[in-house]
């Protein structure tokens, strides 16, 4: 049995036939766009996902920027968040010298 | 608003000439600058002439000049920075959306909605921007930068823009003492590169064309001094550079460069040829190179900049000009024939009648 699918398979699976530039064309032409190519991922569509990027939203086209990380978890005004609030401070917050330093945005500095 | 004496160009083919300028009365947070010294940049020469009219056409009247150092004559009530008589400078840029993810981490370099200079959409009063070829500038107190008093004036100016060029690269690739630092091309770039290389304690090691550059290289800080013309002394440093600055603006092989590069070295460009460079992939794959590009640098770091120069006691060398020699500048700018920058003495201006 396993013999024969493999048998079977070797068959369909490469006949070394070669696609020339007009077969390519013809193809891409009878290709049928069934949605929004950006959101057609399996996990988008079957809104059971568990897989979220850098713990962005479950359920929902879930590639985001991980600094908007606590944007996407809800609530963000009553935390305080705007939209591009850094989360962490910015690397300038560890400048070398003072005057750099004095630059760093209020909450982080007094943290520091 | 008030009146301010500079000098502009009035189209691409007319050389810059005295002109009264509109500049807005500080606002709450603004500091107003007394322009002691402005750098020329090639910048500069390329935006007077329209030449970038791809990218950015100019404005005239168009007032260039973006290595600005000065003094502070007044200041807003919300200032906290500043007060009358603080040393200042002034570099690439006078604001940015101060929300978006890069202005957030200190990189205003890249905000999508920064304000340059000059030849920009000016916010306050309309029209553009106007640089520092003028008596005075105002400007938001976060584009402002403290000068350390311990460097010549005349010396700083071009640190708002050669410096912060060539300093920041080197910083985000970690140059650091012990290391092997390449500088490509000894100009006004070069030279600030070879001077902070040296600084940061990197072995530095000059190529240039010209053979009669040697000792100068050495006087700024170079450990060697490579002929790039020469196989053989290229060859001699294959694979052992931590770190290259190609600072050339004309057309060059690069890859001959990046092949001095040891394993996961960085070559950054920050000079601009006119024509696309050809690059060998297998150079970059061979060793998992890198080879990038880098504009000046953020608020944040041309303040460490500044302090770094205030500590090592940095400045470019430059040839002091008064402002009515500045169509001459741009001449020589175009010959390579300065040392390696050209700084205006804006006391100059005093002496022509609005």
């Amino acid at each position: 049995m396993i013999g024969e699918g493999a048998s079977s398979l070797s068959e369909s699976a490469s006949t070394e036939q070669e696609l020339d530039n007009q077969k390519i064309t013809d193809l891409a032409q009878s290709a049928v766009f069934v949605a929004n190519p950006k959101f057609v991922r399996m996990r988008d569509q079957n809104d059971n996902s568990q897989v979220g990027i850098a713990r962005g939203p479950l359920r929902t086209n879930n590639t985001r920027l991980h600094r908007f990380e606590a944007w996407a978890q809800g609530s963000p005004e009553q935390k305080g968040w705007t939209r591009d609030s850094p989360r962490e401070p910015p690397p300038f917050c560890a400048a070398p010298t003072q005057k750099a330093r004095d630059m760093c945005p209020a909450p982080f500095r007094l943290r520091t | 608003m008030y009146n301010a004496k500079a000098y502009s160009a009035g189209s691409p083919t007319s050389p810059l000439a005295p002109a009264t300028i509109s500049r807005r009365e500080p606002t709450e947070h603004d500091v107003q600058i007394e322009i002691l010294f402005c750098g020329v940049c090639h910048s500069d020469l390329h935006q007077a002439r329209n030449e970038w009219s791809g990218v950015m056409p100019t404005v005239y009247p168009c007032v260039p000049g973006h290595e600005i150092v000065g003094r502070v004559t007044r200041v807003g009530a919300a200032v906290q920075g500043f007060k009358p008589g603080d040393l200042a400078a002034v570099g690439c840029m006078v604001d940015s959306d101060r929300t978006c993810p890069e202005c957030q981490a200190g990189l205003e370099q890249f905000c999508p909605n920064l304000t340059l200079t000059y030849n920009f959409p000016d916010k306050h009063l309309g029209g553009v921007t106007y640089g520092g070829y003028s008596d005075s500038v105002v400007v938001d107190e976060r584009f402002a930068l403290h000068v350390p008093s311990n460097i010549p004036l005349a010396g700083a100016a071009p640190l708002l823009c050669a410096g912060i060029t060539t300093y920041s690269p080197m910083r985000h690739w970690g140059v650091a003492k012990g290391q092997k630092v390449g500088i490509v091309g000894l100009g006004g770039l070069g030279h600030m590169g070879v001077k902070f290389a040296h600084a940061l304690g990197a072995h530095v090691v000059v190529f240039t064309t010209s053979p009669n550059k040697k000792d100068d290289a050495i006087r700024l800080g170079a450990d060697e001094v490579v002929v790039s013309t020469s196989a053989d002394e290229m060859q001699k440093h294959t694979g052992s550079f931590h770190f290259i600055l190609d600072a050339v603006s004309a057309d060059h092989d690069i890859n001959a460069y990046i092949q001095l590069l040891r394993r996961d070295g960085n070559m950054t460009l920050v000079g601009a040829p006119e024509k696309p460079l050809s690059l060998s992939s297998f150079g970059l794959i061979m060793g998992r190179r890198s080879l990038s590009g880098s504009p000046i640098g953020g608020i944040p770091e041309t303040q460490e900049m500044l302090d770094f120069c205030g500590a090592h006691n940095i400045a470019a060398d430059v040839e002091v000009i008064p402002i009515q020699k500045v169509n001459e500048a741009y001449e020589r700018l175009l010959r390579s024939d300065v040392k390696y920058r050209f700084s205006i003495d804006m006391a100059s201006l005093k002496f022509i009648s609005s």
